[in-house]
């Protein structure tokens, strides 16, 4: 059930994906075509002695077979911000599942018994599965020699390195206020969590078809960013970006997963070594050696008055980053620049670090940070207020930010009021008419992230064709989340037409305008304010060229269905056009472009655009003879700022809830040492509609603070972030369980349990 | 996946890979049992073919599949004396529903009504459940608490097995899985309590003998095979706090192989302490779920 | 006399005999011989549910079907079988309330909607909830998808009042 503003129009892509018609890079087959297979490492870390593809180009229907030796002239590794991952194996595997060789054939049968054809001597070497083992004095490194990055440019506060230890690439601090204020603290609290694995489980496979024909590579990709991901492609293959053509079809759910190089960088090598377009799609069990959420370690420390005043905080945090870095410094930023969440403090200090194992490599997950840091930090304000015999809604609400409030010393204020969220929460719930009652209880918790991208720029066009069709040319991907309907929902109310006239035009990189991704919930506030311009462009030129037209000012004249009003007289633009351009007739073209300005005061390049927070409530029922937990009522609130169409809101926060609570109870990547024991669908279980508590309610807010169009905030991750946390708190408000690690499975809340008397 | 015999790596074939066979499609059991003898024990059975995709998928290369789908006489239910015989062949969703087994043992069409999703129960059967081996799959627990007997057919000869035995041994060594056989169905109360699943499941026999019941436990879970615990239960057992020492004393006899590396074994048997103590009191005192 | 590989279907009303190796799944004669592009495929294990068909009615994994068990049967998929009222009407279901968001497991979902809606006219909310846990979607939390299967319901009975 929901509560919100009047339904919004029908999706744009309603009709196309109930009728099977939607095209997904997925479905693209072009003639010729041949099947991608990869080798992946049985061993967790060994050194690659030999390797030796060429019986494998001699067997049937062969184009091509790869493998360390065929990345000659190629600037072989990838990576977000360390260079470390290669398209294949060089010297080592990394990881049970890392890609050794690859081949194409005209069937997939055949590329698999190619495949057997390749011969690889391996030499195992010690493996560490987990950051202990991998921070201990004489582990075993992944890397002999340190990988290439960069670090970016960081403002007030913020410091980072490179490789500062043993496999650790990276680690951020950031730290404000005085040092000396934790003397001042009536009780300081330290804390531990663990924080679990997830799967990003899209249900589209990660999937490219690939073609490099007469010098021109393209290719049809399931991924986020487009243009990011060209950039690479042009470096790893040292080649033009302009004879790159990157067309993105509709993307089936990716959740973070599906940035920069994925199958991408095979899929390219093996059309180019067989001069045939190549398909490269993964199978679901690939995927789980492909990607994954990073898991964590948090120690919590944090000083407070008796009176429940939040004074000073300390973080350290150890993301698994796995074998290779992909996405891992960003989710490390953040993670670490997020510790403050929705509260005042005077003193943060805030570690992040990524340390490297021989596991799956972890990446962005919906979340991308705060949902490790939040589970900390909104399980221990509970555990405070408990120890401080406080109300943990009072507590909050006290150390709450104003509106407005700068998150921290030269950041944006918080655009949202922080109380009235959690107020519909707890209205919600029905928490102030309970009655207590044991083996039930209420848990409380908000989750913020600063939401939009660090720096981020994006670009559009909009342009109208002489009988008022109107195009939206713009790189923001639909993964399901509706920015396409919202993106043409702002084009429509700027030009006042009806939604059903404006057109998304597919992505094709050699036409769309720049953007620099489709993540950090940024499409409406950042991509939303350049479509705005774009489309306000396209309104000034058509008022402009109507008040020349008509001899009059452009003040006297309005703009709706594509017809000029003046006074009370109706002046069709497509008449005007054909007066002026002849039958041929003409389109207006309009551009649009957004960036944060650089602040050199912000902690991070930039003040951060929006504040995206989500207020979530949670009834449980525990059973305390076997610690199972049930969930009653699940309630989220997220704030839209504006809501350009309510069903995009609510399916953003319902979706990110579901996968939280998934998180909370259940779902979990799990190993024995380096081997992972449920990659596939049956043994890994995500959430069912059976699942569902018995009420879920979701909330969107006007709050009408947001920075994007018409006063909106981006929406799709606020949802996630603090449903695990809120889950922990009514557990432990039912029996007095405190569980730190997650998933809260029965068997951890019995030990809680067990332990509450001592 | 499949890890290649030369050890060279991993791969990973998609259902489009399935390797070439020769299929069968026989319309009787002795022409089914015949055709898996004269290919010569590299031959498989296919009923609803939802796990032997993935064991396909997983590197398993038959010569030749039998499908079982034709064969009528896998889909029969009977009570011959006091003995209840399930064909293999049934679905989920048409075994659990069947009169028969509703009216033999009320509680095992119960819990069997509830294993899988809906659109798995549409196609999966009993058989292929079972000979699956998958520890997650559940129609093992149920069966093995309920001491059932598997009977094979091969050619000239037919042969049972008890449900444990299946770990062990593959079936083309038996033949083909024809029915389900649980003796003594008149003396039998039955509950399958599935409420922790997947941490873990339970499923109890409670088999009437004069003065005294024998009570036949087993535990499920996602990763570890079932494992079996027998006690005897007086009539006179004392009430609750009888029961719960019933319970308590049963469950600490399961073995340290229901553990694994996400859930304690020390977890389970509490945990199964608590849940057989339950289904007893349902058992024994008609105490709804 | 038939060929040993020779299989007849029909496909939302469409009658077809094809040749097809045993080894050949429903799943691939429908995206690959008959461009049926709406039936996807994910885990490819007969969990996920993305590929689900109609087989005579029933709901079945098409990744998990090999094409001989639907020889002389009717197989129902999301693309191309509008005519159908009940499909129809899940579609409009789903439209409206949102059901869907990336749209991977849609064509699937419809499918298993179809089947219930055929056999439960006005399903509560616990027997759609039992049936759509047949199929996962990653993304939409599911709410709106029950929501959606209830609507679907709901146009249905309106569309048969006043027939006879």
């Amino acid at each position: 059930m929901t509560i919100t503003a009047e339904k919004g129009a029908q999706r744009k892509d309603a009709v196309t994906k109930t009728t099977g018609k939607a095209v997904y890079a997925f479905d693209i087959a072009l003639p010729g075509m041949l099947q991608a297979k990869v080798l992946r490492s049985p061993h967790a870390h060994a050194r690659v002695v030999s390797i030796d593809v060429r019986r494998a180009r001699d067997m049937p229907g062969v184009g091509a077979a790869l493998s360390r030796d065929d990345l000659a002239g190629l600037q072989p590794y990838y990576g977000f911000v360390i260079k470390d991952q290669p398209i294949v194996a060089v010297d080592r595997v990394r990881y049970i599942g890392d890609v050794v060789a690859a081949v194409a054939a005209d069937t997939e049968e055949h590329a698999l018994a190619a495949l057997e054809a390749i011969d690889v001597v391996y030499e195992p070497l010690a493996a560490v599965c987990d950051v202990d083992d991998a921070l201990l004095a004489g582990a075993v490194e992944l890397f002999e020699e340190q990988p290439f990055g960069v670090l970016p440019s960081y403002g007030l506060g913020v410091t980072a390195r490179l490789w500062p230890k043993r496999n650790v690439a990276y680690e951020f601090h950031y730290e404000t206020g005085d040092p000396q204020v934790w003397q001042e603290c009536d009780h300081v609290f330290e804390d531990s969590f663990v924080f679990s694995r997830m799967n990003h489980f899209h249900l589209e496979p990660f999937v490219t078809v690939a073609s490099w024909d007469d010098e021109q590579i393209e290719l049809w990709t399931s991924t986020q960013n487009p243009f990011p991901l060209r950039k690479e492609l042009a470096r790893v293959f040292q080649y033009p970006e302009n004879r790159i053509r990157v067309h993105v079809p509709f993307v089936g759910g990716s959740f973070g997963a599906k940035h920069n190089c994925k199958t991408e960088p095979i899929a390219i090598l093996l059309a180019k070594l067989s001069g045939r377009p190549v398909r490269y799609c993964l199978t679901t069990e690939e995927a789980f050696l492909t990607l994954t959420q990073h898991p964590a370690k948090i120690r919590m420390k944090t000083g407070v008055m008796s009176d429940g005043r939040l004074v000073a905080r300390e973080t350290r945090i150890l993301l698994e980053s796995g074998a290779y870095t992909d996405g891992s410094p960003l989710v490390a930023e953040k993670a670490g620049y997020r510790t403050p969440g929705p509260y005042r403090w005077q003193r943060i200090d805030a570690t992040c670090a990524c340390v490297m194992t021989n596991t799956t490599p972890s990446g962005p997950f919906r979340g991308f940070g705060a949902t490790q840091v939040t589970w900390a930090s909104e399980s221990q304000i509970d555990m405070i207020a408990h120890r401080l015999r406080l109300d943990p809604y009072e507590m909050r609400v006290q150390n709450f930010k104003r509106l407005h409030e700068p998150f921290v010393p030269g950041e944006s204020g918080i655009d949202s009021d922080l109380r009235a969220g959690l107020d519909a929460v707890v209205t919600a719930l029905g928490l102030r008419e309970r009655t207590k009652q044991r083996g039930r209880g209420f848990g409380l918790a908000v989750g913020l992230k600063d939401g939009g991208g660090i720096n981020k720029p994006a670009q559009a066009r909009v342009k109208v064709s002489t009988t008022g069709s109107v195009y939206l040319h713009c790189g923001a991907v639909e993964a399901g989340q509706g920015v396409t309907t919202s993106l043409c929902e702002v084009v429509a109310r700027t030009l006042a037409v009806p939604l059903e006239r404006v057109s998304y035009a597919p992505i094709n990189s050699d036409h769309t305008p720049f953007d620099q991704g489709t993540n950090a919930s940024s499409s409406i506030v950042v991509m939303g304010q350049a479509v705005l311009k774009a489309a306000e462009s396209v309104r000034r030129q058509v008022l402009d060229f109507a008040s020349e037209q008509l001899g009059c000012s452009v003040v006297e004249l309005e703009l709706a269905d594509w017809t000029i009003r003046r006074r009370d007289q109706e002046f069709p633009v497509a008449a005007m056009i054909a007066g002026e351009f002849g039958g041929t007739g003409f389109e207006f073209t309009g551009e649009g472009y957004t960036k944060a300005r650089l602040t050199p005061s912000a902690p991070l390049e930039a003040q951060c655009v929006f504040w995206e927070i989500g207020w979530v409530g949670a009834e449980v029922e525990v059973d305390e003879d076997t610690g199972k937990v049930t969930v009653a009522q699940l309630v989220v609130v997220g704030d839209a700022g504006h809501v350009l169409n309510e069903q995009n809101c609510r399916g953003q926060d319902e979706g990110a809830a579901a996968m939280g609570l998934a998180q909370s109870l259940f779902e979990e990547m799990r190993y024995d040492g380096c081997t992972l024991l449920n990659g596939e669908a049956l043994d890994y279980r995500v959430l069912l509609a059976e699942d569902l508590p018995r009420r879920f309610v979701s909330i969107t807010q006007q709050q009408g603070h947001g920075p994007g169009p018409f006063g909106a905030k981006g929406m799709g991750e606020g949802g996630m972030l603090a449903v695990a946390s809120a889950v922990a708190n009514a557990v432990f408000d039912a029996v007095g369980a405190r569980v730190t690690t997650l998933p809260i499975s029965p068997e951890r809340v019995l030990d809680a349990l067990d332990s509450r008397y001592w | 996946m499949q890890l290649l015999a030369n050890g060279a790596g991993l791969v990973a074939p998609s259902q489009r890979s399935i390797p070439e066979f020769r299929l069968h499609q026989p319309t009787t059991l002795a022409e089914a049992v015949e055709i898996a003898a004269s290919e010569s024990g590299n031959a498989v059975f296919h009923a609803g073919g939802t796990d032997l995709i993935v064991q396909l998928r997983e590197g398993l290369i038959p010569d030749a599949v039998i499908a079982l789908s034709r064969i009528d006489e896998l889909r029969t239910v009977a009570r011959i004396d006091d003995v209840l015989q399930i064909g293999a062949g049934l679905t989920h969703d048409a075994g659990s529903a069947h009169p028969l087994v509703r009216r033999s043992v009320p509680g095992l069409a119960a819990g069997w009504s509830q294993i899988a999703t809906v659109r798995i129960r549409f196609t999966a059967t009993v058989g292929g459940n079972l000979l699956a081996r998958r520890a997650r799959y559940e129609m093992s627990i149920l069966l093995q608490s309920l001491d059932a007997r598997l009977r094979f057919h091969r050619q000239g000869a037919q042969s049972t097995a008890t449900v444990p035995e299946i770990w062990a041994r593959s079936e083309a060594s038996r033949g083909l899985l024809a029915a389900i056989e649980i003796p003594d169905v008149s003396a039998v109360k039955f509950d399958y309590d599935r409420s922790m699943r997947p941490v873990l499941t339970v499923a109890l026999t409670l088999r009437h003998n004069g003065r005294y019941s024998t009570g036949h436990a087993v535990i499920g879970s996602e990763y570890r095979v079932p494992q079996s615990v027998e006690f005897g239960v007086d009539h006179h057992y004392g009430g609750r706090l009888g029961l719960r020492a019933l319970a308590q004393q049963a469950a600490a006899r399961f073995p340290d192989d229901i553990g694994d590396p996400v859930t304690s074994a020390r977890y389970r048997r509490r945990v199964a302490a608590v849940l057989l103590e339950r289904q007893l009191a349902r058992l024994l005192e008609g105490k709804p779920q | 006399m038939k060929e040993p590989n020779e299989v007849s279907l029909r496909v939302n009303g469409t009658d077809h005999h094809l040749g097809v190796p045993a080894n050949t799944l429903l799943l691939d004669v429908l995206r690959d011989r008959l461009r049926h592009r709406g039936v996807k495929a994910s885990c490819q294990r007969g969990v996920c549910g993305a590929c689900t068909v109609l087989v005579d009615g029933t709901p079945t994994a098409s990744c998990s079907t090999f094409a001989f068990q639907v020889d002389g049967r009717s197989v129902e998929c999301v693309d191309g079988a509008a005519d159908d009222p009940v499909l129809a009407a899940a579609q409009q279901g789903f439209r409206e309330c949102a059901g869907f968001q990336c749209g991977f497991c849609t064509g699937g979902m419809l499918m298993l909607t179809t089947a219930l809606l055929r056999q439960a006219p006005d399903p509560g909310r616990e027997l759609i909830a039992q049936w759509i846990s047949s199929n996962i979607c990653r993304c939409t939390g599911y709410e709106m998808i029950l929501e959606s299967v209830a609507r679907a319901a709901e146009i249905l009975r309106e569309s048969q009042v006043g027939e006879p």
